[in-house]
């Protein structure tokens, strides 16, 4: 059933298909344990199998627990365990690097088997690691099962070393998230630890959380780079061998990768955030909020129209922060509009004793009840990619902001209506550095 | 003289090597790259332990790519060596990185860096700049050995 020449052009049509549809599921999936199912599924069906798993080894070194798969009877995924021993597969596969292939497990005298896979009927295996992060031992092993006795082909190999290391990419893509998530919980603990010696630690973890951005930027840059590069390259030179399909497969490519480094410059302005030691001082917001609203026209275009009240009083802020905070509000109030209805945003200001509250006003969809305290949460969104395209950290980062700035945020909003996001910040109108500006500029 | 112009890119992401060889095969750049893939082999190839006859197959460059983030030894470390030998001291160096970090810019300007680059996302931007520093430092400059 399997052709095994080089010429195996369904064959090779069907395998380039699976990765190409895998490589872009990986990057959408935020969960693991779909992205090794779906990895099993796909594999197998690439190889005319409806049996596969990953295996994943675990600390200590020489136990693979079965961590995904499909087509297998309960009690095997999450629950079955191999031993990485000198007498088995993957022990070898493991030691060596290299492909295991079994192509019939009954009649083979190398290597011993686990009883579960006679227990599901499987016949043959190959084996394929899933290398680790340098210096790292490897995750596990993806295992292609069949329950008839057959031959995998140099081509079958080929695809699955390929196959394999797209996985290797992703799973450290997990576990580079993972360090971010641990790093984030850490730090709220560290920083209490501290208060007693505050001055010297706190520069000390400063230093430490940089250096630790700085790898989460150029480790999670350097695989989207190849991605996005080699898929271009497809596209630009190979266009005619790729066929429509192949392109609007490799253009996806292109496309998850955009979405991911802007996914990645998101996250690195939001837990820059985290820790930012603002400077207050005297801004005026208008020129901030002219900038945001030339921005949100790019992107929208003649969709919308987007109105600066003369008067926006002076606040004390820190100057990127707040621009960061008006862009990402106009920006989403420019975006959320009602389809077929043309955008109508209002940049404004009302003043509160000695605060100022900046508001940014629309006629969009508006936002239900029981979703508007939620939405300044990170990676909160209520819309699909398809609709409002967008990384669910805009809120988040215009919440945080604020809050470094000393203010506050929050939004009224009626579905169907329009939505009022605002930003309160404190007033600078009495500073002695803004009455003396408003002199020099009248003088 | 320093032989042909003859580049050396340091770098040890196997992606980001072919990304950039493509890009020079695509600009029509047909000058020797020569690529080392960690700190200490570009030490070994700049270094003067070496006779004629491997200078004539591992020329002196023109010009040096390099990568700070570099297994063995840091692309600090090689530009700081790269300055402290008489042969190699005015070789323009540009480095070629993912960082962004003001940090590390300082730096590498403090060691005597020619430039600084950040690698782009975009393999269009990539290819913009691959001509670029062909045009420039090959083509343009007037280095110290002609």
């Amino acid at each position: 059933m399997v052709d095994g020449t080089p010429g195996g052009h369904q064959e090779l049509l069907r395998q380039q298909t699976a990765l190409a549809q895998f490589g872009e599921m990986a990057l959408m999936s935020d969960d693991l344990d779909e992205i090794l199912t779906e990895a099993c599924r796909l594999a197998g069906e690439a190889l005319g199998t409806d049996l596969a798993k990953v295996v994943e080894l675990q600390l200590d070194g020489k136990t693979l627990l079965v961590r995904a798969g499909v087509g297998w009877k309960p009690g095997v995924v999450g629950v079955a365990t191999i031993m990485a021993a000198d007498d088995t597969s993957e022990g070898h596969a493991l030691r060596t690097g290299e492909p295991m292939i079994s192509p019939d497990i009954t009649t083979e005298t190398r290597f011993r088997y686990p009883a579960f896979l006679t227990d599901n009927g499987v016949k043959a295996v190959a084996n394929v690691i899933i290398i680790g992060r340098q210096g790292k031992p490897p995750f596990g092993i993806l295992q292609i099962d069949s329950r008839e006795a057959r031959e995998f082909s140099a081509n079958d190999t080929a695809f699955l070393r390929s196959y394999a290391n797209i996985l290797a990419a992703t799973v450290d893509r997990f576990r580079v998230i993972d360090e971010v998530r641990q790093e984030e919980r850490r730090l709220p603990e560290a920083l209490e630890v501290q208060v007693a010696d505050r001055t010297g630690a706190l520069g000390k973890s400063n230093a430490q959380l940089d250096a630790f951005a700085y790898t989460i930027s150029h480790d999670l840059r350097a695989p989207l780079r190849a991605m996005e590069g080699f898929a271009r390259i497809l596209l630009d030179d190979f266009g005619d061998q790729l066929g429509t399909k192949g392109e609007r497969f490799a253009n996806r490519i292109v496309l998850a990768a955009e979405r991911m480094e802007k996914l990645i410059n998101d996250l690195l302005a939001y837990s820059r955030l985290q820790r930012y030691d603002a400077k207050l001082r005297v801004v005026d917001p208008t020129p901030l909020a002219l900038k945001s609203a030339d921005e949100a026209r790019a992107e929208q275009g003649s969709k919308v129209t987007i109105e600066i009240s003369a008067t926006l009083p002076p606040v004390l802020a820190e100057p990127v922060v707040l621009g960061q905070v008006l862009s990402n509000l106009v920006s989403n109030a420019a975006k959320f509009r009602k389809p077929e209805e043309h955008g109508q945003v209002r940049i404004s200001a009302s003043r509160e004793g000695d605060r100022v509250r900046l508001w940014v006003e629309d006629n969009g969809i508006g936002i239900a009840p029981e979703h508007q305290a939620g939405i300044f949460n990170v990676f909160e969104r209520l819309h699909g990619e398809e609709t409002y395209p967008g990384t669910g950290i805009g809120l988040a980062i215009v919440k945080k902001g604020a809050e470094c700035m000393g203010g506050s945020s929050g939004v009224e909003s009626t579905l169907g209506v329009g939505s009022r996001f605002w930003v309160e910040l404190a007033s600078a109108a009495n500073t002695a550095e803004w009455v003396e500006r408003q002199e020099k500029s009248s003088a | 003289m320093t032989g042909t112009s003859t580049i050396l890119l340091v770098e040890d992401n196997p992606d980001d090597i072919e990304l950039i060889e493509y890009a020079f095969e695509k600009a029509g750049i047909d000058r020797p790259l020569f690529v080392v893939q960690d700190g200490d082999a570009a030490v070994e190839y700049l270094g003067s332990s070496h006779d004629s006859a491997y200078r004539l197959q591992h020329p002196l460059p023109r010009l040096i790519l390099l990568d700070i983030k570099l297994p063995k030894r840091s692309g600090f470390d090689v530009l700081s060596f790269v300055r402290h030998q008489d042969r190699t001291k005015h070789i323009p160096v540009v480095m070629l990185t993912s960082s962004n970090q003001p940090g590390d810019i300082k730096h590498a300007y403090e060691l005597g860096a020619n430039s600084y680059l950040v690698k782009p996302v975009r393999q269009d931007a990539l290819l913009e700049m691959v001509r670029s520093l062909n045009m420039y430092w090959i083509t343009l400059n007037q280095g110290p050995y002609q």
